[in-house]
């Protein structure tokens, strides 16, 4: 009895020490792990094992495993046989009737297009921030207010922005730049000026690249300048071989922020273009501004959206890969060697990465 | 001393011409949103006979922003053909959606900050590492699966689908802790061995000292969900338009008036709208946020 007493005793004592130990921090933890499970590890894995299922998230009898037919289908099939209701069509001499698979040329093109957005944006989305930083640090008077109002138009949602440029630019007389210019240019029925005023809009993002490039500058040693100056360098040498390795690595926190920012793109375009405007000569591609996330949100606000999650899911985690190897690439290049809290430094940039 | 003065007045002279080529720059940088406060405030006829008025002829009015809450004036020409849109039910969404995940959010990322500081337990950095690891993930691989999700909570078409998702986010705990880390240990310390409770110690203790960074976590919350987009157009957008919030109805406003004569001031004034309370918030704390934007760059 007296043993039973004592191993009972024991075993509360023990308990309340794991509860001091463990389990203030778990009520403390308990509200947020909530979340990030229900809203983060549960879909991650849904998210894949869906991609290798013909998923209907209403209906789950039609929820089959299919393998990596969803990844096949996008990745490689160009012509698929027309299926009306369960049954392929036969031509008349006995084969299978087909058509071009969308999503195919959805990925396809989309990719290519948001990739040579990605070439022309991301240079410009450095250099010009770069130069006004520039002209910030020789403080002009009323930098402050010059810094603000670079920063301003950063802090709008793009269909609030986006609203500026369409009517803006609105094709016809009546659009206020064709007025200006007197001329008469449907902006947005033209692939090169649909992307240009998507481009512009664009542009209106540069504010976090400017700050954090601007506060860089701020921290060159200034002792560089003078020893450059002593040499008679010219402001040329000096921008070369001072400033720019001074700022190396915000230039490189800049330059893939900016990139996986842009290989998301999709609110510039669906507040301007729609997309579009539609290919002329090839009508299974998509609208010739269509990004790669537009391609995929068409999908997922689209007719079918409820019955085809699981090849819509692979197309994104084929996406994710390709964000998630230039990533990796920057985790490389950005790699701190002096150990500790390296890990934090690297992935403060994530926070605001994500939020671009 | 020659060689000093003619160095500054030449320095004076580059900061002169530096100035105007600034001005120069930023009057055409924001030209686009003066154009849509100006727009925003000619009426519907103005915009009709004379839209590349930059000062109406007919003067400034709040016509446009009248038509949107109340409906259309039918005593003028334009306005008559403009459809009543139930803006006032986006904004208030906006509002609701807005306001109730940035305070769950602080609520929630403040007390596992706190856990993640100032409380011991085996494996808290090991933990708080992996979620770290975590927001390296592409937010593209959720979308679909998280849309799966709130359909089968049977949340879609729902506000929560707006305000619940977000605060599994990892970004606000992340900042909380950086600013906790610069509270001193004693400050936390003392306070437990006056009896307090944790708990306590973090209400009383901890959180008045880390109102600054509450403020910048609560903005960038506030303004992330104030803006989504492309979100709620997943959950939202193939509702009715009335569980729209503001950015799709704007949208969609914007896309319905590109055609119709005089009505862009309609769609200029609910921009107007969606811009506000961003304008208030960068009135009071532009320099909090592009210090906080400025931090992220910033290698220590």
């Amino acid at each position: 009895m007296y043993k039973v007493k004592s191993n009972g005793i024991h075993n509360k004592e023990k308990v309340s020490h794991y509860f001091k130990k463990y389990g203030i921090a778990l009520l403390f933890l308990i509200p947020f792990f909530t979340f990030f499970v229900i809203f983060f590890i549960y879909p991650l894995i849904n998210g894949i094992t869906m991609s290798f299922y013909h998923y209907n998230m209403v209906d789950p009898s039609d929820t089959y495993f299919v393998g990596f037919k969803n990844y096949f289908d996008f990745l490689f099939v160009k012509e698929k046989p027309i299926i009306i209701e369960g049954e392929p069509i036969y031509n008349v001499d006995g084969t299978i009737m087909t058509e071009k698979n969308p999503s195919f040329y959805g990925f396809w093109y989309g990719l290519l297009y948001t990739v040579l957005y990605c070439l022309v944006i991301v240079p410009v989305s450095i250099i010009l921030p770069f130069f006004l930083a520039l002209g910030i640090k020789k403080k002009p008077y009323g930098f402050k207010i010059f810094r603000s109002l670079i920063y301003l138009p950063s802090i709008f949602a793009v269909s609030s922005t986006g609203a500026a440029f369409a009517f803006l630019f609105q094709n016809g007389e009546n659009g206020f730049i064709n007025h200006l210019f007197g001329i008469n240019y449907q902006w947005f029925n033209n692939r090169f000026s649909a992307w240009f005023v998507i481009f512009l809009l664009c542009l209106y993002n540069i504010g976090g690249n400017f700050v954090i490039i601007a506060a860089g500058l701020e921290n060159v040693n200034k002792s560089l300048y003078e020893a450059a100056e002593v040499d008679g360098s010219t402001t040329w040498d000096k921008i070369r071989y001072v400033t720019i390795p001074g700022i190396k690595y915000q230039l490189i926190i800049c330059t893939f922020n900016t990139i996986i920012g842009y290989m998301n793109v999709y609110g510039q375009m669906r507040v301007l273009t729609g997309g579009g405007p539609a290919d002329p000569q090839h009508s299974e591609r998509p609208g010739l501004t269509h990004s790669i996330v537009y391609v995929i949100q068409d999908k997922l606000t689209g007719a079918g959206k409820f019955s085809t999650a699981g090849s819509i899911s692979a197309m994104c985690i084929i996406l994710g890969i390709i964000i998630g190897l230039i990533t990796t690439v920057q985790l490389i290049v950005t790699r701190d060697k002096k150990g500790g809290d390296k890990y934090e430094k690297k992935f403060i940039q994530y926070f605001q990465g994500n939020s671009l | 001393m020659r060689r000093n003065s003619s160095n500054t007045s030449k320095e004076i002279a580059s900061r002169i011409i530096l100035t105007v080529l600034f001005t120069i720059f930023v009057v055409i940088w924001i030209f686009p949103l003066v154009w849509v406060f100006n727009g925003a405030l000619k009426s519907a006829d103005e915009w009709a006979t004379n839209p590349n008025s930059f000062f109406p002829s007919m003067g400034y009015t709040f016509e446009n922003f009248k038509t949107l809450f109340v409906g259309a004036d039918q005593t003028t020409a334009y306005n008559y053909s403009i459809d009543k849109q139930p803006v006032a039910q986006w904004v208030l969404n906006s509002l609701i959606v807005s306001v109730s995940h940035t305070a769950l959010y602080l609520v929630i990322s403040s007390l596992a900050a706190y856990a993640f500081t100032f409380l011991e337990f085996k494996g808290r950095d090991t933990l708080f590492y992996i979620l770290i690891a975590t927001m390296t993930i592409p937010g593209i691989v959720l979308t679909t699966p998280q849309f799966v999700n709130i359909v089968k909570m049977g949340l879609s078409l729902n506000l929560l689908s707006i305000i619940l998702p977000g605060l599994g986010g990892i970004g606000g705990i992340f900042l909380m802790r950086q600013f906790f880390k610069g509270i001193p240990k004693s400050l936390v310390e003392s306070a437990s061995i006056d009896g307090a409770s944790k708990f306590r110690t973090f209400l009383t203790v901890v959180l008045p000292l880390a109102k600054p960074v509450l403020f910048v976590q609560g903005m960038f919350s506030f303004m992330g969900v104030w803006n989504d987009f492309q979100w709620a157009q997943i959950v939202l957008g193939y509702g009715s338009k009335e569980t729209w919030t503001l950015q799709l109805g704007l949208t969609y406003l914007v896309d319905l008036n590109r055609g119709t004569q005089g009505a862009q001031g309609v769609a200029l004034a609910a921009s107007v709208i969606s811009m506000i309370p961003m304008l208030l918030i960068y009135i009071v704390a532009s320099n909090h946020i592009i210090e906080g934007v400025a931090m992220t760059g910033v290698k220590e």
